[in-house]
């Protein structure tokens, strides 16, 4: 395998980017990095109502990381663009990504406010990290406003599903010229290993490692699928056939 | 008055004062009329009627 993919101008070791919503305590973050190999994770940004004793996330991630952020709970291009530069002030990080949803039952991104919030953010000099519903003409339209990669969503968040939006997102792994991560939906290693068979470049997970019985464990599981995904898929990989092949020769039987 | 989150509160006068008055911790970011104010000036800056205050933290996202 390639020991490094480069994303964002930075050259990274694991192809798997984990989100740290839904996590049973922030204080296994430090392990699940550990453990898992991972590099970037994701945090978001939230009003803090009198109080209420929260603990900060980012006091639980170690310094090596590169934290980005999503603009989730933004219901527009301008929210998007506010929490990005909150986000940005705080962390140090430009990396960040625009999370757009208008609609509470799928909770499916707004394409065109994304495209609209990635021109203003790849403006301001942050590094655009665009979530989508799985669109070509989408995914052109924000590689020439400047996004560093294209996230497709690979099922609705959090439904465990899989790779169901598969013929909608392969023509972007050919015709996008920045590297696609599948977002959403990867609800066990081998959906991990698959996204990364089509030749996605990177995948990111949260719910199904954050809400298993073992997040540790389960971050494991997954940065291994997505090393055996990659490894296959940088051999390459079979074609399906529709007939039986034998594997062991068909001749000098001992009769 | 000031605008807390949203809502309108009585103003604090300052933001140290905000800050004790609504039992925050340290683990905040506070935004004063759209801008970041960084810790290090939280105990110089004044709250004039109208400002609009948000308090807002890092948590788990994906």
């Amino acid at each position: 395998m390639n020991k490094y993919f480069e994303i964002a101008g930075k050259k990274l070791k694991s192809r798997l980017f984990i989100g740290t919503g839904k996590l049973p305590t922030y204080k296994i973050i430090p392990n699940i990095v550990k453990q898992s190999g991972v590099q970037v994770l994701t945090v978001a940004v939230r009003r803090i109502n009198p109080k209420t004793k929260i603990e900060n996330v980012l006091d639980y991630i170690p310094k090596d990381i590169i934290i980005m952020v999503n603009t989730s709970g933004a219901r527009n291009a301008n929210e998007a663009v506010r929490i990005a530069e909150i986000g940005a002030e705080l962390t140090n990080s430009n990396w960040i990504k625009i999370e757009i949803e208008a609609d509470t039952r799928y909770l499916v991104p707004d394409n065109e406010e994304t495209v609209k919030a990635t021109k203003e953010l790849v403006r301001k000099g942050f590094k655009v990290f665009p979530y989508i519903t799985p669109d070509l003409i989408t995914a052109k339209k924000l590689v020439d406003a400047g996004a560093v990669s294209v996230m497709p969503l690979g099922s609705f968040i959090g439904t465990n599903k899989g790779i169901t939006a598969r013929s909608l997102i392969e023509p972007m792994i050919k015709e996008i010229n920045v590297p696609i991560i599948i977002d959403a939906g990867i609800g066990r290693p081998s959906h991990a290993a698959d996204a990364m068979e089509m030749g996605a470049q990177a995948v990111l997970v949260n719910t199904s490692i954050a809400i298993s019985k073992d997040p540790v464990k389960m971050s494991v599981a997954m940065s291994k699928a997505v090393i055996a995904g990659r490894i296959a898929y940088e051999i390459g990989i079979l074609k399906e056939k529709e007939f039986a092949m034998p594997s062991s020769p068909l001749t000098n039987f001992l009769r | 008055m000031i605008i807390l989150n949203g809502k309108k509160v009585r103003n604090p006068l300052s933001i140290l004062k905000l800050i004790k008055e609504y039992g925050y911790s340290n683990n905040i970011c506070i935004i004063l009329n759209g801008k970041v104010i960084r810790k290090i000036y939280w105990d110089k800056v004044k709250l004039k009627d109208g400002d609009e205050v948000e308090i807002v933290g890092f948590v788990g996202g994906g």
